[in-house]
């Protein structure tokens, strides 16, 4: 199921509803998509992410815990520019995902050899680009620590 | 079920993890509360947080970084 389906869903089911959008215009890198509903009369707050941008977010969030809270906010200049170039990185591999989705959807080549090649060599390539983004982002986890210390180092 | 959590955001690390079932909010509530008045009586900083979810698993997919180190978390998928 899509990002876009899942966000559908509550459409159905909550009467008042708003929609948070921030895949276009994140918030210091930070991509999702909200979905406030009220439910019963109480506000409720549904986060729809993908698995790439959840792994963008939770990595976010801890090299705050860690390192600096100000990551979160868009306050460590040097860790935020980075985390900002993986989320435009995960914003054009989502992309890419979608447009393939949606062209081994349409296109059903049954029988022809070379368009099955074809299709195959750019699955390949897509989900080898998804593999290199997730050795990044453990890269990154790694080595902002490193570079910038932990809040737990107390040796200068 | 409901799950209290504690953690150390500076070492980045899980300090108490307690269940509850769903009929016990109250309690969970309860303990939530003592925690938090421990924890400030001995000016520690440490965060408290009640989750609900459908299991255990789910809330460790949902919020990985209360229960994983940094080398633990970016190795995807969940």
């Amino acid at each position: 199921m899509t990002q876009d389906e899942v966000v559908a869903k509550p459409n159905r089911l909550f009467d008042k509803l708003t929609l948070v959008d921030r895949r276009e215009h994140p918030s210091h890198g930070y991509r999702v998509v909200h979905v406030i509903v009220d439910s019963a009369g109480r506000l409720v707050e549904i986060q729809v992410r993908t698995s790439l941008q959840h792994l963008w977010a939770e990595l976010s969030e801890k090299l705050s815990d860690v390192v600096d809270s100000a990551i979160k906010y868009g306050g460590d200049e040097d860790a935020v520019r980075v985390l900002m170039v993986m989320s435009e990185t995960i914003k054009a591999q989502e992309a890419k995902e979608s447009w393939l989705l949606g062209s081994l959807l349409v296109n059903d080549p049954q029988g022809d050899s070379d368009e099955i090649y074809s299709e195959e060599l750019k699955t390949r390539d897509i989900m080898k680009q998804r593999i290199e983004i997730e050795q990044l982002l453990k890269a990154i986890g790694e080595v902002i620590p490193r570079l910038k210390g932990r809040k737990d180092d107390l040796s200068d | 079920m409901i799950f209290l959590i504690e953690y150390d955001r500076k070492q980045g690390q899980l300090v108490t993890f307690e269940s509850f079932g769903d009929s016990d909010r109250k309690k969970a509530e309860e303990a939530r509360l003592q925690l938090e008045l421990d924890l400030n009586l001995k000016g520690i900083d440490n965060e408290v947080v009640l989750l609900e979810a459908a299991t255990e698993e789910a809330v460790r997919r949902t919020h990985r970084r209360y229960f994983e180190d940094l080398a633990e978390l970016t190795t995807a998928p969940a």
